[in-house]
């Protein structure tokens, strides 16, 4: 196992380098692409007025930004392996620093998000697949495409309108206890419900087809006992699979609900840096999250080793 | 057997019309599709009042039998607006879509049929593009472009092609063993014909069900990134900026939120349901495995 572990890892990491080679080209772009000058927009940015033509001048010589795209680029990427992202434009703070401060607001919302969508989707996908065509393989079905059709914003205002404004029940607002997280879990869960329902109705159904379950069944066993045992193990990894990609793109996909919601995490942090067009903010998160994207489903791929043993990890270059 | 046995309709629909399973939650989708469809090219015949005239003496009106759905902050007529708003979603999805489908198609036929260097470099491409949350891409790009519903689309595109790539490449890959593509290359078929003749009828069915069913994951994107204030500006009616401006007055007149809200939900519900048919009608086994 730890050998394959490693012939595995030999051979994505390779690959995840130059990915995150290619996203912070793609980010650093971001940066000397932008319209308009950047030291026009620092200085104004810093005195809050029209900077003198003099001041822009010497502020791009000091700063040196008027040599090639290339060696700025290798500044920049230099100062990554320093752990400098830069400063932000609008609070002056390090990039990194910033990131740090909010990330870990986001990923706990992530986790719960996640952790609502597993328990829901489920237990209602093995439910739907072990009766198919009864009420509650309805009412799934229901969930289910419900879940990949309404708006994740629209649903958090309802979610507001209803239980924070006429029942008075939580809060709609702000980070702190377990109340604060309630609303923004359903509304940005609610996709992800749908869709681990759906490949764990899809691939329960599958496994319980298989000459196994008949024959756990011909030995005797319970019902539950073979569900749970035989079919829900083997049905497990492509909603291993699913979970995983649904945790990684919700580490970078919570802008909207942490917007709604007022959660200080990225996204929101994000949002405001594109409106008021801080550029080494949307470059740095933009690459800091692509590293987070590529590590999270590394590690997947690994859990996928391990619950599955009859995959050949040399056998897949990328997920 | 006659060259022209077939009909050019019956090779694309060879299916008799009680065998395709229409259910009544695929007629419905359909004829409220038409609708829409029919509301976004002559918005002005369904709509009650014009979509922008501000109306001060009636705001937030409750819905009634002047205003269907009431009027908003500036008594402007929700319902005409939800109208106008049908013409923008489903011109920016479509839009989105429809680049998504001939870039990808071109490039993950290009990738599967030629193999080789063409296809490592454009599949090392599609990965850099996977390694990205979408919605992260998109606000980055409108960071860099600044907000407007163009730029969202464009935004949007840029990395909507990537799952037809590699999608249709697979089917390619699969097709191309086939004996009849092996003969038709025997025969002395450039290319492009056996592309043409024998690789595109293949890939059609399965890249029309995605298209059909990512109509709708479009949609959401799209209103989702307006409704953060990086698509359409206002007054431009579009469904989810309408939602944005309907924040601060949701408790004393939530029909300003509820309607809008709807439209989304039925519309991209519809695209949904009509997708996952088309996906079932064109080889079931073969979709399953492409798709998951």
């Amino acid at each position: 196992m730890a050998g394959e572990i490693s012939f595995f890892l030999a051979r994505r990491i390779p690959w995840a380098i130059l990915t995150i080679f290619l996203a912070s080209l793609l980010a650093f772009s971001i940066i000397f692409f932008a319209p308009g000058n950047p030291a026009e927009v620092i200085l104004t940015q810093i005195y809050g007025n029209e900077p003198e033509r003099d001041a822009v001048i010497l502020f791009i010589e000091q700063n040196a930004l008027d040599v090639p795209f290339i060696k700025q680029y290798t500044t920049w990427t230099t100062g990554l392996f320093y752990g400098s992202l830069g400063t932000s434009l609008r609070t002056g703070d390090p990039v990194l620093e910033e990131f740090i401060v909010r990330f870990p607001a986001t990923v706990i919302l992530a986790l719960s998000a996640i952790t609502f969508a597993l328990v829901i989707g489920l237990s209602i996908g093995v439910l739907s697949a072990v009766r198919p065509h009864s009420p509650i393989d309805a009412f799934g079905n229901l969930i289910a495409s419900l879940g990949s059709s309404i708006p994740s914003f629209w649903l958090g205002l309802l979610l507001i309108l209803v239980f924070s404004i006429h029942l008075n029940l939580l809060p709609s607002f702000g980070y702190g206890g377990i109340e604060h997280l309630i609303l923004p879990t359903i509304a940005l869960g609610f996709l992800n419900v749908s869709k681990i329902l759906r490949i764990t109705r899809e691939s329960m159904i599958d496994a319980l087809s298989e000459d196994y379950v008949f024959e756990a069944y011909a030995k005797g066993l319970r019902e539950k006992a073979v569900v749970i045992r035989h079919a829900f193990r083997n049905a497990s990894v492509p909603i291993v699979t699913q979970t995983g990609l649904e945790l990684g793109a919700l580490l970078g996909g919570t802008v909207i609900i942490e917007q709604i919601f007022g959660w200080p995490g990225i996204g929101s942090f994000l949002l405001s840096s594109v409106m008021s067009r801080d550029y080494p903010v949307i470059a740095g998160f933009v690459l800091l999250i692509a590293l987070i994207y590529v590590i999270v489903n590394i590690l997947v791929d690994i859990i996928y080793i391990y619950i599955d043993p009859r995959i050949q990890p040399g056998g897949k270059t990328h997920a | 057997m006659h060259k022209h046995a077939f009909s050019r309709f019956e090779q694309f629909f060879p299916y008799d019309i009680k065998s395709l399973g229409l259910s009544t939650g695929v007629v419905a989708s359909c004829i409220i599709l038409i609708l829409l469809l029919c509301m976004s090219v002559f918005p002005g015949v369904f709509a009650t009042h014009d979509p922008n005239t501000v109306d001060l003496d009636n705001r937030l009106v409750q819905p009634g039998v002047e205003h269907y759905f009431g009027t908003d902050h500036h008594g402007r007529d929700i319902y005409s607006r939800v109208v106008y708003g049908a013409r923008t979603s489903m011109a920016t999805a479509l839009s989105v879509v429809a680049i998504g489908v001939i870039v990808g198609t071109l490039l993950g036929l290009i990738a599967g049929y030629y193999g080789g260097i063409i296809d490592q470099v454009i599949m090392r491409i599609v990965d850099l593009f996977l390694a990205f949350p979408a919605t992260i891409l998109a606000i980055a790009l409108v960071g860099l472009f600044g907000p407007s519903l163009f730029n969202i689309v464009l935004a949007l595109s840029i990395m909507w092609w990537v799952s037809y790539a590699r999608i249709i490449r697979g089917v390619v890959l699969q097709v191309k063993e086939k004996d009849f593509i092996k003969g038709a290359y025997l025969m002395g078929g450039k290319n492009r014909y056996i592309i043409r003749k024998h690789i595109i009828p293949h890939v059609l069915s399965p890249i029309f069900a995605l298209a059909t069913l990512d109509v709708g994951s479009a949609i959401l994107h799209i209103t989702g990134l307006s409704f953060l204030g990086l698509g359409a500006q206002p007054p431009t009616a579009e469904w989810g900026s309408m939602i944005q401006g309907s924040i601060a007055f949701m408790e004393t007149a939530p029909q300003t939120m509820i309607f809008p809200g709807l439209c989304i939900i039925i519309t991209v519900i519809s695209f949904n349901y009509l997708g996952d048919w088309i996906k079932e009608r064109s080889d079931p086994v073969r979709m399953e495995k492409i798709t998951v």
